[in-house]
């Protein structure tokens, strides 16, 4: 270190020693305070508080944000609208406006398309006739549904609708259901049935679908329930609407795919529900479990015969706190057909996509009902952990990792043929339920990116 | 006040010849920006010297906690990284010292801020009283409801009482009793004391009988519309109001700012005030808010929570900004108590949520672990979700973020500490007290979460710099000083005097740098050099605790100087660092 150097030695040495003696001869008997007022009405920086120096600075300022000003008007104009809504109570209101449908029966809500079309949505709702006609008691039950969602990628849109009935009786704890569903949607992929089908076959097909399906519930237990259904579905298969994609009529040869042309069947399905799980939409523990045996015959000389068995495990393990789940899912499904006839190719096993709504079974790489096959073998599971908490929101992050493959008969079922996806994503939640939810996944196939407001399991 | 009421006034013609002249400089972008910028940067308003002309010059404005909301999570973080002078405080981590202090470290008296408790201990009367000019609302008398409260998350009236004085009136939710109105009480006494200019705010306890609506009242319904408030609706809101014996009804009565100017920025400045042209997030005691926030958990600071109101002050009109609404402070969120997660995140923080992503979550959070020690309950339903445990100041957050809390530098934090600490046990309680918690019991735990709080933040912003102060200095003879401090450290018990040692060392303009002299004693003597006339020296003062700690970062600096050759040395300068 370097003492004194802007001046000679000897006072340099004079200053040091002088300074080191007193510094440890303290306390010395103090002669004389020389006060000062700590709290002096003054500024250390007083040309801070100069006019032309605040215009200096904030010229400075503005420049150093010239980048920003094109977005000021935008951010000033979403921000008096966010204080709009504020002042007028518009989030009351529309809260308010929700939930006077509810309390009349009707249950809009929105709705993406199964693929493609990244941020379109479409609507769907239902509307319980009870509550809107006020005739509420707890024995029948009757409701419509409908939804149309647009799909600009597809050149179509999906429509479905249809009604539910519901009778409970007084006495017993049977109840009786039916349902009658109407969809049509212009553009649904096909890329030919088996595991091994490339993406070069891709084709779509633009199903219109009737079923009717009526039949008894009886729980068996709080958190069991059993079904037994008669099922009519009436098929028409055409040519999917999306442009410079194979039409599925035009790219693969009828005879290769068993119901190309639609057909009607019947139906008889039992199935057997244990649900145990602590909540449907944010389950932290518990689990579902679900076995389903269907027995279908055509009606219109297709020689569609089959029987069907689908089975399906979830659990949810939280890992020393409910902020970390680790969700697993299996599910296994078989299609065996009688008497030497056919398995419709639309009522086939399907694998692939981020939806597993709308039939195909989660492989979150792939696109949406990428594979068809007689059988079917996934797994799913996510880590899910909390990164986000404040009052009723709330969000999970995940990682995903799928796995599955489809086979025609059980003994051509290989370790080798089957697919995986890896990825992660998110949950938004409100009140535990999923407002939002996105998954990035990769595979053999490359990326894809699936948006939900629904929990993927 | 620092300085009397301009009247600027400026000269049009060099105005437009400046920016001719820049127009004329080229066709470059550059050019051209700036000559947007200057188009943009109109001359400043002549200002108003009379409180009518500033009353004119200063526009009334609003704001509200969606707005902030917006911009504070969605539009600032954006443009965030479109400010290159942002950018560039980032890439260096350059600290800005605060430019509302005066040379000793200390902020002085100004419309945002005057030293009250920090500077001289108030008395228990004064504590007790705050900022209270009367008696609040007279309950013997008839009050005339003017309206709902249309803001906010709590239930609350606007009403008139026989006096013609207005106040809004906010009650307890119904879980918790005694939560709002309590926190309301306290908190404002605590920032009375702490220097800020604070709406007057009384506890009272009412017959709701003697509420009438006026004629013209209205009020926002649950479902957000805007009804008259007849007498049944007005019966039908305190329902969900908790009632004391005898039906009386508990509420806290904020007394109404007249002639208020809206909303104060917490960036920026209101250019058409004269007496504020220091940008706010440069301004200490906007600053440090963050530290008297984290104290009494004040995770509402925020802008939409502070009024400006013109006012006369040694017969000078001057903008005044009030901070206004305590209601979520301590263990209260206003409406319920605080969600865990509140002083620890922001109400969307984009950070903590980039930084638990990648970890999996291996590690829970402090806050986490604290909800779940407690097995998500919460103890004392009458004072909300407040404790000391996993309180750290440094991470300590209000619910929406701003430029001004994270420009807090060690400097500012040590003097909003030192306030703090300048709280005695009693003093505490003394304020806890005017809360008159139906049970005592509250009034203790609550006392002692606030001192245990209190001691957490000195321990801590004294140990992020050199905690010494009170500093004086003494003439011992013609060339020997001696200074004497206080180890703040020491007084209030963080650290044992016989393990405390003291270094400095002395530098000078023509005589250079000395080395470090230890010393145990807080003070000690030195030999001046020869100074001329408005020359300086310069004190490094350094701490620390027994032999095996480092010496305290940054440096005390006290600079000293001579008017005349003759003249005695005098402090011109103390400064804690940033």
């Amino acid at each position: 270190m370097q003492f004194f150097k802007k001046t000679n030695d000897v006072s340099r040495l004079f200053f040091f020693l002088t300074f080191l003696l007193l510094a440890q001869a303290t306390p010395l008997s103090a002669q004389e305070e020389i006060p000062y007022d700590p709290y002096a009405p003054v500024f250390k920086y007083p040309e801070a508080v100069q006019l032309e120096t605040a215009r200096a600075r904030d010229r400075n300022r503005l420049l150093a944000r010239v980048l920003e000003q094109p977005l000021r008007p935008v951010g000033y104009g979403l921000g008096k609208t966010a204080e709009w809504v504020e002042r007028k109570h518009m989030d009351d209101k529309v809260i308010w406006f929700f939930d006077e449908l509810h309390s009349h029966g009707i249950y809009p809500k929105l709705k993406g398309p199964t693929t493609g079309s990244f941020g379109t949505v479409g609507l769907e709702g239902r509307v319980e006739f009870e509550k809107l006609l006020q005739l509420e008691q707890p024995y029948v039950s009757l409701e419509g549904f409908g939804g149309w969602t647009p799909n600009k990628d597809f050149d179509g849109t999906t429509v479905e609708a249809g009604g539910r009935y519901r009778l409970e009786s007084p006495t017993t704890a049977i109840l009786h259901d039916g349902e009658v569903r109407y969809s049509r949607s212009s553009a649904e992929s096909f890329f030919g049935i088996g595991q091994d089908t490339s993406l070069g076959e891709y084709s779509t097909y633009q199903p219109e679908e009737l079923k009717f399906s009526t039949g008894l519930g009886y729980p068996f237990a709080q958190t069991v329930d059993g079904r037994a259904n008669f099922v009519y579905q009436r098929m028409n298969i055409g040519n999917g609407n999306r442009e410079r994609v194979g039409k599925i009529k035009e790219h693969f040869p009828i005879a290769s795919v068993p119901g190309i042309n639609g057909g009607d069947l019947i139906g008889l399905v039992a199935s057997l529900i244990h649900d145990n799980r602590d909540h449907k939409n944010d389950a932290k523990r518990g689990g579902r479990e679900a076995l389903e045996f269907s027995y279908f015959h055509d009606t219109d000389g297709n020689d569609f015969h089959y029987l069907k068995v689908a089975g399906s495990v979830s659990h949810f393990f939280s890992i020393f706190s409910d902020r970390r789940i680790f969700a697993a899912r299996l599910v296994a499904e078989k299609n065996q057909e009688l008497g030497g006839d056919e398995i419709p190719f639309f009522n086939l096993s399907r694998l692939g996509g981020s939806d597993r709504s709308d039939g195909s079974e989660l492989l979150r790489s792939y696109r949406y009902n990428r594979f068809f096959e007689e059988g079917l073998l996934a797994a799913n599971f996510e880590y899910r952990y909390n990164i986000y908490e404040y009052s009723d929101f709330a969000s999970d992050a995940f990682i995903l990792f799928d796995v599955g493959e489809v086979f025609g008969e059980l003994g051509d079922f290989g370790l080798e043929e089957l697919k995986f996806s890896y990825g992660g994503g998110f949950n938004v939640k409100f009140r535990r339920r999923t407002i939002f939810s996105v998954a990035i996944a990769r595979g053999n196939e490359g990326w894809n990116v699936g948006t939900h407001t629904k929990v993927s399991f | 006040m620092l300085e009397p009421i301009r009247k600027y006034h400026f000269n049009d013609r060099e105005d437009r010849m400046r920016k001719k002249r820049l127009l004329t400089q080229g066709v470059s972008f550059g050019g051209l920006m700036i000559a947007i910028v200057l188009g943009v940067l109109s001359p400043l308003p002549a200002f108003g010297v009379t409180l009518e002309e500033l009353d004119k010059d200063i526009k009334k404005r609003e704001t509200s906690f969606y707005r902030e909301f917006f911009d504070r999570i969605l539009y600032e973080p954006f443009a965030h990284l479109l400010r290159f002078d942002q950018l560039a405080d980032d890439v260096t981590r350059e600290k800005h010292e605060a430019l509302d202090i005066n040379p000793f470290d200390e902020v002085p008296d100004s419309g945002f801020f005057v030293n009250r408790h920090g500077k001289e201990h108030l008395s228990r009367g004064s504590l007790e009283k705050g900022p209270s000019q009367g008696a609040g609302p007279d309950p013997s008398g008839s009050w005339r409801v003017l309206k709902g409260k249309t803001e906010g998350v709590t239930a609350g009236f606007l009403i008139e009482d026989e006096k013609g004085d207005r106040y809004l009136l906010k009650f307890d939710p119904k879980d918790n009793p005694e939560m709002t109105t309590s926190a309301e009480i306290i908190a404002h006494k605590f920032f009375y004391a702490f220097g800020y200019h604070v709406a007057e705010y009384y506890l009272v306890r009412f017959d709701p009988k003697i509420l009438t609506p006026d004629a013209k009242a209205t009020y926002y319904n649950e479902d957000g519309f805007k009804k008259p408030l007849t007498q049944e609706a007005l019966e039908e809101l305190l329902e969900k109001v908790p009632k004391l014996k005898g039906g009386l009804v508990r509420a806290s009565a904020s007394k109404i700012l007249r002639n208020h100017k809206g909303y104060m920025d917490f960036e920026g400045h209101r250019s058409s005030d004269p007496d504020d042209l220091i940008l706010h997030e440069d301004r200490r005691s906007l600053r440090a808010l963050r530290v008297f926030g984290s104290w009494l958990n004040h995770y509402d600071l925020r802008e939409g929570n502070t009024l400006d109101v013109i006012e006369l002050e040694d017969g000078k009109p001057i903008l005044k900004h009030y901070l206004i609404d305590f209601g979520s402070t301590l263990g209260s969120a206003s409406s319920h108590p605080k969600v865990p997660a509140a002083g620890y995140e922001h109400i969307v923080d984009w950070f903590e949520v980039g930084k638990t992503a990648p970890t999996l979550k291996v590690v829970e959070k402090p806050w986490e672990k604290k909800w779940d020690s407690l097995n998500r309950e919460i103890p004392y339903p009458e004072l909300g979700y407040f404790d000391n445990a996993e309180f750290d100041p440094r991470e300590w957050k209000t619910q929406l973020p701003y430029e001004v809390f994270r420009r807090l530098t060690r400097g500012d934090a040590f003097w909003a500490a030192k306030i703090i600490m300048s709280f005695s046990d009693e003093d505490v309680r003394s304020i806890v007290e005017t809360a008159e918690f139906s049970d005592p019991e509250n009034t203790k735990i609550l006392s002692e979460i606030l001192n245990a709080r209190r001691d957490i933040i000195g321990r801590y912003w004294f140990s992020r710099a050199t905690p010494l102060d009170q500093i004086r200095l003494f003439k011992i003879d013609e060339v020997t000083y001696q200074i004497r401090f206080a180890d703040l450290s020491v007084q209030h018990g963080f650290a044992k005097q016989e393990e405390s040692q003291y270094r400095a060392k002395v530098m000078a303009k023509k005589q250079g740098e000395s080395g470090h002299q230890e010393f145990e004693a807080p003070s000690f003597s030195f030999i001046v050099p020869p100074l001329g006339g408005g020359e300086e020296m310069t004190l490094f003062v350094q701490a620390r605790r027994g032999s095996k700690e480092g010496w305290s970062e940054p440096p005390l600096k006290i600079v000293l100087a001579k008017r005349t050759e003759d003249a005695p040395l005098t402090i011109v300068e103390i400064d804690h660092g940033i």
